[in-house]
Parts: C-alpha cells; structure tokens; sequence
C-alpha cells in the first residue's frame, strides 16, 4: 500500500513540473506585460503616469529579461518557498494566496461532501424503486441540473434576490464579521453566507452523481448473487446496501478525481459572481491586470490540489478495493 | 460664461477666516467623550488646535454617527480611498473648480513675485492622528531627506522639480517655512492645490524618520527583521511614501492628518477595508462641532465593477462614482433609485472632448507617414464626420459638436480650435482628399494612397470602453462614405496601449484630458507633451528625453511657450501664452473631436446629506475628495 503510494506520489511531479511550464506560458501569452496593463489601467481612469515611472516599475519587476530566465527565476524561489512579488498588491505572493487558497479548498471540500451525502442515498433510492415516481423526479431534477451552467445559477439567484428582496448574497462573512477573528458567530455567519456558493456549485455535479450511482447500481441489481441473496430471504435494505451497493461504489469514487478539478475551476468562475473571499477573484483579477506571479501561484496550486484529489480518490478506490492495490 | 478667478496663480496670499469667534465653544461626536472624560484623549478645544479650518456645511450643520460604505474594485484600486479620504493637500481647490485656492492645512501662503518662494502658514496647535504635533519640519523632512532619496523616489515628481532642480526649504517657525527654486516654478501653485499637492503634508517626521538610517542606525537592520529587502522597503511599507502608493493604506500605525485613519489595512487579498475617525482631525464646522460627522468607514473590495453595481442596485453602498457611474449602467441604475434609497446626482465633467480621434502623425509607414502628416487629411477626416448624427446616437443628444480645445467660458477657450472644420461636408471632404493625391481608386472602391498602393487605415479603440469603441465603429462607415478603406480595429486594453505606446497606430479613439485650469498640468492634447499625446507620441518622447524623433520647429515653439508659462506667475500672462500655443495647435489641427465633454453622475444614499449636485471631477480635482467628505452625514 505504502509503496503504491509513493509511485503515485512520484508520478505527480513531472505533472507538476509540466503545469508550471503551462502556467507560465499561459501568463506570457497575451500582449504587454503589467506595467502595459497598469498604464493602460489607470489611464483609464482619468489618473496620468510619468513614462518615467513606468520604465522604474519595469525595471524594478525584471519584466525585460528573457522568458526562459524569467520563469528559471521563478522555479527556483518556489522550490525555495518564495512565489516571488505580487506587483499590484506589492508584497509577496505568498501572503496572498495561502489564505484564499484555504477558503477555496473548503468551499470545494464542503462541497464535495454534501454533494456525495445528497447524491448517495438519491442514487441508490432512484435505482432501487426504478421508474417510480420518485425516481422520475429525482432524474427530471438530475437532468435539469445537469444541463444549467453553475454561474447561470449564481447570476439568477444574486438577480433574484437583490432585485425581489434588496439584499445582496455576495460573499461568505456580513461586513462586521469580515475581518473578525474565527468565533462560534462568525461560523454561524458563514454557514448563512456558504450555502449559496455550495448550492451552486454543488447542483450540477449533485445531479450527475445521481446519474452515476443510479446507473452503476442498476448494473448490479439484476445480476444472479442479488438474486441468490434474496432467494435466502436476506431482507432487501440490507441486502442492497451490503453487496451490490459496494460493488457500484467503485466507480463513485474514482469521481473525486474529476470532480474536485471541476469544482476548483467551477469555482474560480462562480466566486467572482459571487464575490467571494476564495482565489477565484484574486486569480481573475491578476489574470487581467498581468500580475504574472500571483496568476502563476494560483494556476499551480490550483494544479495541485487537482493531483491530490486525484491521488485521494487513488487511494481510496485502493482501499475499498484490493484487486488495484494488488495489481 | 463665468470667467475662471484665479487668484491663486496670480501670486496673491490667501489668509485663513477668523478662527476667534468658535474658539471657546467646540463639541465632539459622542463617541469621543468617555475617551476625554477617562483622559485617554486630551478636550476637543486642545484637539483640534487654536485656528482649526471652518467648514460651511453644504446644506446644513450635521449630526454625528453612522458607518459610510464605500466599494472599491480589484487589488490595486488605492486611489478609490485617495479621491474619496485622502485629498488633504496645504492649499486646496474649491468644490465649484473656480480655479481659487482655499486654505486647508496652511491657513495661507506667499508667493514671490518671480514665483520662485513660496512661504506657507500653518495652523497653530494642529496635531496629527496620534496627537503629535504638525509643525513646518513635518514639510522639511519631507523635501530634505525623502524627495533627493534615489531609493524612495527614484523618479521625482515633475510638479516638484524646475529643469531637473529640486527644491530648498527653509523654515522660519514651527508654522512657517518656504519652498524655494532658483528658476521660476509658476505652476507650482496649481500643481499644489490638486491631489499631487497632498505629497507634501503626507508624512508624520517623527514617525517615519525612524525608518530612515539617517535618523536611526538600526533602521537597515529593523527593516530585514520585519522581512523588507532594505530600509526603504520597509520605510515605504510602513510610511507609505508616495501619495499613490497602496501602501499608504496599510499601517494603522501611521500618523495622518486626513479625517479617518485606517483600521483594516488595503492588504493582501483583504476583503473589506476599515477606517475610523481621526479624533484630532483639525476641521470644525459653523457650530463649533468637529469633524468629521461620520464614525467609520467600510469600504467593500469587489473582485468585479459587476459585483459592486449589485450592491450599489441593493442599497449597500452609501456614494459611488468611480466604478459603476456611467452611461451603460444608468438605465439600471436609475430603474433601482427606489428599491436602493438612493438618487442620481449630476456630476460636470470638465474634460476638453467627449474623445479625441488621434491620426498617428509619426507612422512608421512612409506611405502613411506622409498621407497622416498632410493636415487636409484630418480636415477632410473632420468634415466627414456628421458630428449631430453621432452625439444624438452615442450620448442621446447631450453635447455639442465642439472640436478638441479647453471649454468654452475658461479663458484658455480657443474658438477656432474648438469650431473649425466642424461642419458635415462630405464634398468638401472629397474634394480635399482628392487634392491631396487620394484621387486614384481601387478596385474594390476606396482610395489608394498617392503611389498607387492600397491606403488602409485602421481605426482602434479598446471595446472594454463601450463608447469608444461604439463610436469608433460609427467613425470607419463616415470615412468609408468618403472612399477611405478605414478599418474598425477592436483592442484589448493592454494591446491598445502597447501600440499607441510604440507609435504603431494609424488612428485611435480616446478620451480627452483636460478642459479648464487643469491644462496647465496635463496639456497632452493640445501639443506633444506625453506618451499620452497619441497623436504625436515620438515628438512626445523626445520631449520628455525618451528617444523619440525631432519635431518641427512648430511642436519646439509651443514647448518654449510652455516653458515660459511654467516660468511666470502672472495668471493673464500664462493665459496669453496659453492662446498662443493653442494657435499653433489650431494651426496644425492635432487632434479631431466629437462633442463637448458628457456630464457623469454619482449615486448617493438618500440617507447621505450634505452632498453637493453638479460639482465638477476630474483626476486633479477628486471627486468626492474635493466635496468635503468629512461634511458629509447620516440624516438618520
């Protein structure tokens, strides 16, 4: 087990090495740089700039040195724990992200989990009673789900309610909570805020997840041991749930794998609707203006949390099913 | 029109109101008694000093309290809490941009008569956020041992220095001192009272000294323990420096002499944005009460305009301005007046167009170079134009065809650059472009340039800016009418500005700069004066020293008059000059315009009193920062 872990482990790091490569590449392709941006920015704005001022900032940022150096550079302090400046933040990047990324990480864990706590016992219900009533609602629901796009969901929920009922759902703590300490309110407080973004982002794959377990479980309940268990008078609940139920898990777990890549990038676009303090925003902010370091450190963490879900996912399909761990 | 009073720029003093009449009365918000009562914090009348600034409230005296809730936009929207908290220059603009200079933290100034001295009082007693005292050596340290510091300023202010010189301070008193050039620095005055004017008041020597090691032979090591590359890292960090550096908002620590202190810093990736009120503030209104009314400030950072507007929609945001004010987002605005509690209050912009189309006089192409440079060119561009047409489907009929000049009723008004060639005259424009060797068409309709080549012309502007972009499209169908294959070239901001930046643009639609007193700070659209002059941005480097071409002696001419506006104080002189260069600049028709500048708007709380309607904004005349913001007030 520990050695299948550790190949696993192994494997991730020229992936990592290869998503830095494209994030880096990916920051450089647009035109200009940040300082171009930043003119063109405040400029915008009615504010002047010196040309004079600008040539420093370049200077001062190395923005006119070779591509391959730049990116050497940046490698070569993330190895050692620096992601280098936030130019239009002005302090380092690692101040920045650490926390965002937290909050994206539970939005995204929060998620996962509620969407696997609603999508279980729906799936194997909706196959179990298959083309009953509740089972032609749970697949209307899943369909329907399925097919809106979460950031739809999000601009019509905002639409909603600031328009009927004047009051604005953005964000994941009120004013007077934003920057106070965690307490027992301020959870609270979150937990009014989280469920918009959770609902959100959680729909779509909630209904796919159904799709899933419903399918993989019909699968199994027709084939000849279901049947045998039931000749021996095993009552159906447990019988469901203790043999033909395991086997359709399966392929639900190895969903975590994708699904925890799509929440992250589900989540960069439904958190800038939403206005929400997680890495989204940041990341789309620093994508525009040109913030090469900060848009770097988010798509690269962002790039590591998809190999950890994927490596967790590995390791529980291993765990719930000796066959990989042997194989 | 009313003419522009600018006492300012003839080098007249300006005394502070007699301060004796309130002197013995004063009161303080609420909140601030038990902290005097407890003796954490001295009485009101010791506070606020012996001669402190009288407001005269817009409409009415205020009642203290409340929470002001402001949003900004992104990570590097400072100048959001600048244009609104953080306009406190020594002398400062008027609300109504008259063109006057009012005391603020000086209660007056001299002028030299050659405008090389200018002597400034200060209060007396006035005291900074953290009740130290402000005196004349605050000023000093700040021009004696910031502004010369390669480190701290490695690119000085233009405003600050004459010819490369910087200048001397000498200070007489702890309210006194003079600032002193050897050459002339007529424009100081001008420059003073507008944001870049706060430069001079911003830091606290007591405080910030300590991070220079001039001051404190641990300053180096103090920085590397606080984790900053080098003194002046950390000095920048702590102190702020620079009036539009965002560090500025970061350290609660640091003395201000502006209404509100910050409490949550505008820092990594922060979410709101706090600031309470200064109790030493040195303002007071006609009752004796000290400012500022409002209690605290709660500044929203959006991750998008989008978001914002929702808030602003939803009542959340008490005044707005910057980010979600203009004409796209009115009808949606105007729709939530009720439903958000707030109204839409004019605001006058004063800019000298609505846009400026600029035909890149330094193309890089021969062809094109010549066809730009030939000014019947731009005058057959010009009468091509139905100008009524366009302002009726761009800005519903506001503005009047107005060519790019400063606006009418200032004295820098030109009327021959502001009328000419304004007339819709699609013959005349043949017949012009005829004339000058576009004669010859091909095959596919459109002139060709004067060897037979085909002329195409692309016509940019940034889409992310509807308008500019809208028009731009209307423009290339009027110039197709008169046979030029004219272009629509949709940018992304940063693209557009690399172009223009490297002069490879043919034409680009922009907005204006300045209209009234202002275009002596930023006269970019009537000569090459900056990068930003996108219609000569070569001539414009060579005048700023960054390579670039040589120009005609014409663009030389209005440099020397400029120089020598720069070097009087004499405010009918500097207007004479002014017109002078603005012949020139009617002579060789730089720029094309559309329409006079389109008034903005802010949207402001019902709850919000004492905000004035129709005042003038601009980037050196703030807005709310020039409103009094510290007047403002919570009717409930």
């Amino acid at each position: 087990m520990l050695f299948f872990i550790l190949k696993r482990i192994a494997g991730m790091i020229p992936a990592m090495l290869a998503i830095s490569v494209l994030a880096f590449t990916v920051i450089q392709l647009p035109p200009g740089d940040y300082v171009s941006t930043y003119a063109a920015q405040i400029a915008q704005s009615g504010e002047t700039v010196d040309s004079a001022v600008l040539n420093n900032l370049r200077e001062r940022y190395g923005l006119g040195e070779n591509v391959v150096v730049q990116y050497f550079k940046w490698m070569g302090g993330i190895v050692r724990g620096d992601f280098g400046q936030s130019f239009e933040w002005n302090q380092p990047v690692t101040d920045l992200i650490w926390g965002r990324m937290g909050m994206t990480a539970l939005i995204s864990v929060l998620t996962l989990v509620l969407m696997w706590a609603f999508s279980l016992p729906i799936g194997i219900y909706s196959a179990a009673r298959q083309y009953s009533i509740t089972d032609y609602l749970s697949t209307a629901f899943a369909f329907l789900a399925m097919a809106t796009p979460n950031f739809l969901l999000a601009i019509v929920l905002l639409y909603i309610t600031t328009m009927w009922f004047g009051v604005s759902v953005g964000g994941l703590f009120s004013p007077q909570f934003e920057n106070a300490p965690w307490s027992l309110a301020k959870l609270w407080d979150f937990i009014t805020h989280a469920w918009v973004p959770i609902f959100v982002l959680g729909t779509a794959g909630t209904a796919s997840l159904i799709r899933i377990m419903r399918a993989n479980l019909l699968d199994e309940l027709h084939k000849p041991y279901v049947e045998a268990g039931r000749a021996k008078g095993l009552p159906e609940a447990r019988l469901i749930l203790s043999y033909p139920t395991r086997v359709a898990l399966n392929p639900f777990i190895s969903t975590v794998g994708w699904v925890l890549p799509a929440l992250i990038s589900g989540e960069l676009i439904v958190s800038t609707v939403l206005n929400l303090p997680t890495a989204g925003p940041l990341l789309l902010q620093a994508l525009k203006s040109q913030d090469m370091y900060l848009a770097g450190a988010f798509i690269l963490l962002s790039g590591g949390l998809v190999l950890i879900g994927t490596l967790v996912s590995d390791v529980l399909l291993a765990i719930s099913d000796p066959r990989i761990r042997l194989s | 029109m009313k003419h522009l009073r600018i006492a300012a720029l003839a080098g007249i003093s300006i005394l502070a109101l007699g301060h004796a009449a309130f002197a013995q009365n004063y009161s303080q918000a609420p909140e601030l008694d038990a902290l005097v009562s407890s003796g954490d914090l001295p009485a009101v009348a010791d506070r606020v000093g012996a001669e402190p600034r009288v407001i005269v409230p817009v409409s009415e005296v205020g009642r203290y309290g409340g929470t002001f809730r402001g949003g900004m936009v992104g990570g590097n929207d400072r100048n959001m809490l600048f244009t609104h908290f953080g306009y406190e220059p020594l002398i400062a603009w008027d609300a109504d941009w008259t063109g006057e200079v009012v005391p603020n933290i000086a209660s007056g100034y001299t002028a030299s008569a050659d405008s090389k001295d200018f002597t400034f009082t200060l209060r007396e007693g006035m005291k900074w956020s953290d009740g130290s005292p402000f005196t004349a050596d605050d000023v000093a340290f700040f021009i004696q041992d910031v502004l010369p510091d390669e480190k701290l300023f490695p690119t000085k202010p233009g405003w600050l220095t004459v010819e490369g010189e910087l200048p001397t301070v000498s200070v007489a008193s702890p309210t006194e001192f003079t600032i002193s050039w050897t050459k002339p620095n007529g424009l100081f005055v001008v420059n003073a009272a507008s944001v870049y004017g706060v430069q001079l008041a911003l830091l606290n020597k007591a405080y910030c000294s300590q991070f220079m090691p001039k001051y404190n032979p641990d300053a180096e090591a103090n920085a590397t323990a606080a984790g900053a590359a080098d003194w002046a890292e950390h000095m920048v960090n702590m102190c702020g420096v620079g009036i539009e550096n965002i560090q500025r908002w970061r350290n609660p620590d640091r003395p201000t002499l502006e209404a509100w202190r910050i409490t949550e810093p505008y820092e990594a990736g922060a979410t709101r944005v706090t600031l309470e009120r200064n109790p030493y503030y040195w303002k007071v209104d006609t009752a004796g009460n000290q400012l500022p009314y409002i209690d605290d400030l709660s500044i929203s950072v959006n991750a998008e305009s989008q978001t914002l507007l929702l808030s602003v929609l939803a009542g959340e945001i008490d005044y707005e301005s910057r980010h979600t004010a203009n004409p796209v987002n009115l009808p949606v605005i105007a729709e939530g007046m009720e439903t958000g509690d707030y109204y839409i209050s004019a605001r006058e912009s004063r800019v000298g167009n609505a846009m400026t189309i600029s035909v890149n006089l330094n193309s890089p192409d021969p062809v094109k170079h010549d066809v730009f440079q030939n000014k019947d060119f731009r005058v057959a561009l010009s009468h091509a134009l139905d100008r009524q047409a366009i302002i009726d489907a761009l800005y519903l009929g506001q503005g009047t065809p107005q060519q790019v000049s400063p606006r009418q009723g200032t004295p820098y008004y030109n009327e021959r650059l502001a009328t000419q060639f304004i007339a819709y005259d699609v013959e005349e424009a043949n017949r012009l472009l005829d004339s000058i060797g576009l004669d010859k068409r091909g095959g596919n309709g459109f002139r060709l340039a004067p060897d037979g080549s085909p002329l195409v012309v692309n016509v940019a502007a940034v889409t992310a800016l509807g308008a500019m972009a809208d028009a731009a499209e209307l423009f290339v169908q009027y110039w197709q009418a008169v046979g030029v294959d004219a272009r629509f070239a949709a940018m992304d901001r940063t693209r557009f500005y690399e172009e223009k930046t490297a002069s490879q643009h043919d034409i680009v639609v922009w907005g204006a700069t300045s209209g009234g007193i202002d275009v002596f700070i930023d006269p970019r659209d009537y000569f090459p004066f900056s990068t930003e002059s996108n219609f000569a941005v070569e001539w414009a480097k060579f005048y700023i020293g960054d390579g670039g071409q040589e120009p005609p002696d014409y663009v030389k001419e209005q440099w020397s008059l400029y120089d020598q506006i720069k070097a009087t104080s004499d405010a009918d002189e500097q207007a004479a000059l002014f017109q002078k260069l603005l012949d020139i600049a009617a002579d060789q028709f730089y720029q094309i315009g559309v329409s006079t500048a389109i008034n903005g708007f802010a949207v402001v709380s019902n709850n919000l009193g004492n905000v004035p309607e129709g005042t003038p904004v601009g980037w050196i005349h703030p807005d709310p920062g020039t409103l009094s913001v510290e007047q403002f007030y919570f009717k409930q």
